[in-house]
């Protein structure tokens, strides 16, 4: 399957969850991009929500844990949706040696770049209804958290925005009520994906989470209000931790993008 | 448009085109439809924009040499410094400006130039040339992505390319991502890199990275000056300004016009900027007029890049407004104060928008448009991207 065909798989036309799927890993899903062995995910899916259509699923998995799992809750009927929004590599050079490929970038997507290559025609054959439920998928890594940056490196670090995901609004449309973050080592939510379900909570929906680490079934619990949370700047502001702080007017506690 | 139709555009953009974010929230973020503008009326802006470019590049040099005025513009201070300072300025490898038009009760009015970075090539290049295919009857505006690619990879010939964006920033790396793939379409060598992998040596920039270590020939710094100026000296930043001696697009006066706070000082110059003075509205110093009680202006920071910090007290939640006549109060340099004018939205098959035309100069030369939509007379990050295609007036 070439790039457009894998893409149509993972976000296919008339899904309501397609829009949000995040291109840029399937952008870089060349043919001479190696495949990534990885292990396999032992996640016990007896504690798991059911897919009953009013519950959506939030995997803050690392690496390609996240595909693994959403894989496993795809043969439940949730719709695995990625959202991993990291540029893999700095040049189109095709990769020949995946030794020297992994250390190029501070955060290593090619794991999840093949699982979602590998995965696509499984994906494919469960036919899953367009308006299954969706599992939203994040890669932990993402902010390389513990990950000492070498001068070196691609710093393809990158964090997610409340605006990467439908509001609560559009869940409600859809019949979602209930959102389950699933997370490995950790309980509370990554600082940038708090904004996230701290306004799904606002908009009324239950937020509830389980670790695949230890054997826990989905527990509710409040999502505290992040630093700055609500502010006008909060995409701003969310990346803060990637950049030193800047000084500057109103919102400029850390730069905004440069685009103009 | 064909719903299959545009579905295919939407996958070719976001695939091909570097098109990243075609979402925000419950926004997306590609219309369906292109906004057509009469060839006249473009013929027209293309003209203003190259006087705009003209003026502001003399008015630039002036500045540049009259430290006096530099501190005027809401820069930071090392950067001020580097810019008053002495020695040659890095050479240039081009510039691309994008000024933004709005369609107003008093014609087209501009609110700012993107001097410094302007993005929005993916969009007004590539996924502008998909749409105009579905509208034969149409022409296009210039290319924007391939004119300025066409101007970088003349700079740089056989050399390397340097393309610098800041890290975590998905809407500037899907910039300067789709401009390497342009580049390397041109058989330029393009790497992407965050400025603090170059290194100087003897004014000459090098690329230090794990897959390529070698000396640079030019320079795309997807950067804002006024964020490179607060790394660390180190990182040897002054050399993306002053000193250096390898090509950097955009060039360091670029900040000049950048700033919002650039009309300040329009009347100590001796050069004219006739048609900035007309398309531009009034713009002043925060304390100089009543902004906080009069609706009738907007304030918004010295390097408001993404229109994030455009602030009307009608338009925000009392806390909000709160908090940016605290910050204007404690940092009345950072800010300006610019008389709104009224947009005049247009009918599209979504319903009334506003509409943002930014139109980029290519070292002086209009060269292409990145349009924009959006329900309220603020275009920013959500606004939607339109495909801007031009009939002829007969039409």
């Amino acid at each position: 399957m070439n790039k457009e065909e894998i893409f149509s798989v993972w976000a296919p036309e008339g899904s309501p969850w397609s829009n949000w799927a995040k291109p840029v890993l399937f952008a870089h899903m060349d043919a001479a991009f190696i495949d990534v062995p990885q292990p396999e995910s032992a996640v016990d899916l007896n504690s798991f929500p059911v897919a009953d259509g009013k519950t959506a699923m939030v995997l803050d998995l690392p690496g390609a844990e996240g595909v693994q799992v959403g894989m496993a809750l795809a043969q439940q009927g949730f719709r695995p949706v990625p959202l991993y929004n990291a540029v893999p590599l700095p040049t189109v050079m095709r990769i020949l040696d995946a030794g020297v490929a992994q250390p190029v970038a501070a955060v290593d997507v090619m794991p999840i770049v093949s699982a979602l290559r590998t995965e696509t025609e499984r994906l494919a054959q469960l036919n899953l209804p367009l308006n299954a439920p969706p599992a939203f998928l994040l890669d932990a890594n993402r902010q390389g958290e513990g990950y000492s940056m070498t001068p070196g490196r691609f710093d393809n670090r990158s964090v997610c925005f409340t605006t990467d995901f439908p509001s609560a609004n559009y869940l409600h449309t859809q019949g979602v009520g209930r959102v389950v973050l699933v997370q490995r080592y950790r309980t509370e939510p990554m600082r940038d994906l708090a904004h996230a379900l701290r306004r799904w909570q606002d908009g009324s929906l239950v937020i509830e989470r389980m670790r695949v680490d230890a054997l826990s079934t989905p527990e509710r619990f409040e999502v505290s209000k992040p630093w700055w949370f609500g502010m006008m700047f909060q995409r701003a502001l969310l990346a803060f931790g990637l950049r030193r702080a800047s000084g500057g007017g109103f919102g400029a506690w850390v730069p905004t993008p440069s685009s103009g | 448009m064909d719903a299959a139709a545009f579905s295919e555009i939407r996958r070719r953009a976001v695939l091909e085109g570097c098109k990243w974010d075609p979402q925000v929230g419950d926004v997306s973020t590609l219309a369906r439809f292109p906004l057509v503008m009469k060839a006249s009326v473009w013929k027209r802006l293309a003209f203003q924009v190259e006087q705009l470019a003209s003026e502001a590049n003399l008015a630039e040099e002036e500045i540049s040499r009259r430290p006096e005025l530099l501190t005027e513009l809401g820069l930071p201070s090392a950067l001020r410094r580097v810019l008053a300072g002495e020695g040659p300025v890095t050479p240039s490898a081009g510039h691309v400006v994008r000024f933004d038009f709005h369609f107003t009760t008093d014609g087209w009015k501009i609110s700012e130039a993107n001097s410094d970075v302007p993005g929005g090539f993916a969009e007004g290049s590539y996924f502008t040339a998909l749409m105009a295919e579905q509208f034969p009857q149409f022409r296009s505006v210039p290319n924007p992505g391939e004119i300025w690619s066409e101007a970088l990879a003349a700079a740089a010939g056989s050399g390397v390319i340097a393309l610098l964006s800041a890290p975590g920033y998905m809407e500037d790396h899907q910039v300067i991502s789709f401009l390497a793939a342009r580049l390397r379409e041109k058989g330029c060598n393009a790497h992407l890199a965050k400025p603090e992998q170059i290194s100087w040596r003897d004014g000459l920039a090098h690329l230090e990275t794990a897959w390529y270590r070698g000396p640079v020939a030019v320079i795309v710094k997807f950067y804002q000056a006024e964020w490179l100026s607060r790394l660390p000296e180190t990182c040897g930043w002054k050399y993306f300004f002053r000193g250096g001696k390898t090509r950097v697009a955009n060039p360091a006066s670029a900040i000049i016009s950048e700033s919002k706070r650039f009309p300040l000082v329009w009347d100590r110059l001796t050069v004219g900027l006739p048609t900035w003075r007309a398309l531009l509205p009034e713009t002043r110093d925060p304390r100089e007029v009543p902004w906080q009680r009069d609706d009738g202006w907007l304030v918004k920071t010295a390097f408001c890049n993404t229109g994030d910090t455009v602030s009307v007290r009608s338009a925000m939640k009392p806390r909000d407004w709160w908090w940016t006549r605290l910050s204007v109060q404690l940092n009345p340099r950072q800010w300006v104060a610019q008389r709104r004018f009224e947009s005049v939205p247009v009918q599209t098959p979504d319903g009334p928008r506003h509409v943002c035309v930014g139109i980029y100069t290519v070292n002086g030369r209009a060269a292409g448009a990145y349009t924009r939509l959006s329900t309220t007379p603020i275009i920013d990050y959500a606004a939607v991207d339109a495909a801007l295609l031009l009939a002829d007036d007969d039409e």
